[in-house]
């Protein structure tokens, strides 16, 4: 890794959740750690001091919840696209699900993943030095017969289990899989390993592609019964309680589902959840398409669908007052020619780290119902206590230099231009938005300049 | 969007299309009607020129024939291409299907697959007028202009518009029916009063969110209605088993003579067929003279000429 200079912030609104910072204050950056944070601080010689006065600075966001397609669909995302597109949305670390060609069951896959990710940290190019976590399957083959080999899985820097869309079809392995789990050590930052559970009963969902309500009636399309991601959240969640593995519930979308939560979060279930921005700020009327309402918009087609009105309020509910934990993307790239086909046919999924931040702060921070301290909160202290690694997710001093910068008040046009993943499969372009990052540092190095856009080399390689 | 220029190709002259009903407005559908009764009448005298494809992406004999003979009494080629939807999952898309059959230059090309939206698709692929045979359950739009014909002809009416206030039950597997779903967009459009009937696993509860009047009752889905609306039911599924039995739908939901009678013996009968004997409908009640079966299939010919020579007629226009 190149050595660069260190780097003094100067004059930003700091706010970091993990540390109940929230001021005007200074930020150094030295040897790509945190090296101090405050109101009075003064650049020591030789720092690059960068004027962010007006600006809102906090550690990097994290999302737990990531698709990267690499291997096998390189044609819609890879590792180095998937970074470029998570440091344009201000992320600095993501969890990769196993669900690519083949499925990420084993120490090669895991350890190829993480060598694809530092060479595009020596790259240079944007997102360069996001970290990437893959997540490893829970069973061989995502196919609910063997289990994976967890402890080497996880001794390879797998960065929890999951069998994705595919959720373990019976219960007798899920418990097994869980009782193995649930005994590995404490990787070096100090967390233990997680299942990350994408909750649903493909025997209720059937040929389903989206929420099954008024709009699934009217436009002819499968439907999705919300009985599906309730009845898998209600197993695994007593699975959980029972074997005392730590269990992540992925991209909540039901009201039932958030109930089942808190009712196992009470009894004591070691269990967290996520919800992604599309089911904050959509519901199923989203999936009409604009120019054509009888018709579905395969940009709005995704797993588990976007639900109805009541389901999006109990979700945001549920996200204030702690039954879900944290916001994840389930960025989900698909090339164009596969989001071209009709509903029915189109994959399930939307990309969504470049949007998370700006689309959720226009409608919840600008609307007022949240505080920007929230917000960010959700998308750092939050996911890091998921998985509890105490290496990211806080400006405190010996931290990873991995800061983002974020204008709040400037208002913009999303475009195809500002995506930085290889797909463009994405339910925002075209709308206005409130907020918006203006830079990414990773170690203190430059992962996303606004002025230098999203796929433009920021800095010369090594 | 109903009859309408669709979206086409980099390039393209649009081509009016007729992909699902909802979208059409009723003079549309008037002038089609009327235009399907002169041809019946023998007025019309048309002798067209071009090249009808008929896409079929799922096996149907009654429909591709209907449409074969329509388009070959107005003196088109037809070429009849049947194509399975499992060749397609192998690896060409519909898109690049479409583009293999638009360079050989149809002018019209009728287009039935298993997925809802999918003459869309084959519409923004291909300079040639579409029309939808039926996709997935979303519309089958000839469908509801032939039963609108049949029922317009038996009540002497001279508009859709005449539908309105007609009383009509529609009974059966409304989930995964396209020919509800056109249906039931005209006679909405056309101010019918509309009850579904059915069990609740081929009516969920998205049709009374959406405002419908839904039955889960036979009787009373029926009890004075106007017109009854037999749907195909098909129990099993690729993703399982939808009910019981024939004979347990038939105990619940079957029309026979005795619950016509007794529920509403004025109403006519219909269904877009293929019957299932002693299922939807009791074998004594196919001859009976409420029973308006034969006269939709009859029908068929008329109103898919119709729409044909519409398109056509308006396809003229377009690239003069």
């Amino acid at each position: 890794m190149p050595t660069e200079a260190n780097l003094f912030l100067r004059g930003a609104q700091v706010i970091d959740p993990a540390s109940d910072v929230s001021g005007p204050a200074h930020v150094r950056i030295a040897n790509g750690q945190i090296a101090a944070v405050g109101p009075d601080l003064v650049p020591e010689p030789g720092d690059t001091e960068i004027d962010v006065k007006g600006r809102v600075l906090s550690p990097a966001f994290a999302d737990v919840h990531v698709h990267l397609r690499e291997p096998g669909g390189e044609s819609s995302e890879t590792v180095a696209t998937g970074c470029r597109s998570a440091a344009a949305g201000g992320f600095a670390r993501v969890w990769c699900m196993p669900n690519t060609k083949p499925v990420n069951d084993s120490v090669l896959t895991t350890r190829y993943l993480q060598d694809r990710a530092s060479e595009h940290a020596r790259s240079g190019d944007p997102g360069a030095g996001v970290r990437v976590h893959p997540v490893a399957c829970l069973t061989r083959g995502m196919q609910s017969e063997r289990l994976a080999d967890f402890s080497a899985l996880w001794a390879a820097g797998a960065g929890a289990f999951s069998d994705d869309g595919l959720p373990v079809a019976n219960a007798g392995m899920m418990r097994r899989a869980m009782q193995a789990i649930v005994d590995l050590p404490p990787n070096q930052w100090g967390g233990r390993p997680v299942v990350f559970d994408h909750c649903e009963d493909l025997s209720i969902t059937g040929p389903g592609v989206m929420h099954e309500g008024r709009v699934s009636a009217d436009l002819g399309l499968p439907g999705i019964p919300r009985s599906s991601e309730a009845v898998g959240i209600a197993r695994d969640c007593a699975l959980s309680l029972e074997t005392g593995c730590r269990l992540h519930v992925c991209h909540v979308s039901t009201i039932d589902s958030v109930e089942v939560i808190r009712y196992f979060k009470g009894r004591g279930a070691p269990v967290t959840a996520e919800v992604s921005p599309h089911h904050l700020l959509f519901t199923d009327e989203r999936v009409r398409r604009a120019d054509n309402p009888g018709l579905g918009d395969t940009h709005a087609k995704m797993k588990p669908p976007l639900c109805d009105e009541r389901d999006r309020q109990a979700l945001i509910v549920a996200l204030e007052d702690g039954t879900i934990d944290c916001i994840a993307t389930d960025h989900a790239p698909h090339d164009a020619e596969s989001k071209s086909r009709s509903f029915e046919d189109a994959p399930f999924g939307i990309i969504g780290m470049e949007t998370a931040f700006c689309s959720l702060h226009t409608e919840f921070v600008v609307g007022g119902k949240w505080s920007l301290e929230f917000l960010i909160d959700k998308l750092t202290r939050a996911p890091r206590d998921v998985v509890g690694w105490q290496c990211f997710g806080s400006l405190q001093v010996g931290m990873p230099g991995d800061v983002v910068v974020i204008d709040p008040v400037e208002e913009w046009e999303f475009g195809p231009e500002h995506i930085g993943s290889k797909s463009r499969n994405c339910p925002w372009i075209g709308a206005r938005m409130v907020g918006r990052i203006v830079a990414t540092y990773i170690e203190g190095r430059v992962a996303f300049d606004m002025t230098r856009g999203a796929n433009a080399p920021v800095v010369a390689g090594p | 969007m109903g009859v309408q220029a669709a979206t086409v190709a980099k390039g393209r002259q649009p081509a009016p299309s007729f992909t699902s009903i909802r979208g059409c407005e009723s003079d549309a559908l008037d002038s089609i009607l009327q235009l399907a009764r002169k041809i019946r009448a023998g007025g019309v005298g048309h002798s067209r020129r071009g090249l009808q494809v008929n896409l079929f992406f799922e096996a149907s004999t009654r429909t591709r024939t209907s449409f074969e003979v329509a388009g070959r009494r107005l003196g088109l080629d037809v070429v009849n291409l049947e194509v399975a939807s499992s060749s397609v999952s192998k690896g060409e898309s519909l898109a690049d299907t479409v583009r293999t059959i638009d360079a050989i230059g149809p002018d019209v090309i009728v287009v039935r697959h298993s997925r809802a939206g999918a003459p869309e698709v084959v519409a923004a692929n291909s300079a040639a007028s579409v029309i939808n045979a039926g996709d997935g359950a979303r519309e089958h739009p000839t469908q509801a202009v032939l039963d609108a014909m049949t029922l317009m002809d038996r009540f002497q009416f001279d508009s859709v518009a005449d539908l309105r206030g007609l009383s009509i039950a529609v009974v059966g597997d409304i989930a995964h029916s396209r020919v509800a779903r056109s249906n039931l967009s005209l006679w909405s459009l056309a101010g019918a009063n509309i009850r579904l009937v059915g069990p609740r696993a081929f009516l969920p509860p998205g049709f009374a969110e959406a405002g419908w009047d839904v039955h889960h009752d036979l009787e009373t889905g029926l009890r004075g209605t106007d017109v009854v609306y037999l749907l195909r039911v098909q129990l099993e599924r690729q993703h399982g088993q939808m009910y019981p039995s024939m004979g347990e739908y038939h105990r619940r939901y079957g029309l026979t003579k005795h619950r016509l009678e007794r529920f509403a013996p004025d109403a006519l009968v219909m269904h877009p067929g293929p019957v299932n004997r002693g299922v939807e409908i009791a074998d004594e009640l196919m001859t009976d003279d409420r029973c308006l079966i034969q006269d939709q299939v009859t029908n068929g010919v008329w109103a898919r000429m119709a729409v044909l020579d519409f398109l056509l007629d308006r396809l003229e226009k377009v690239s003069r």
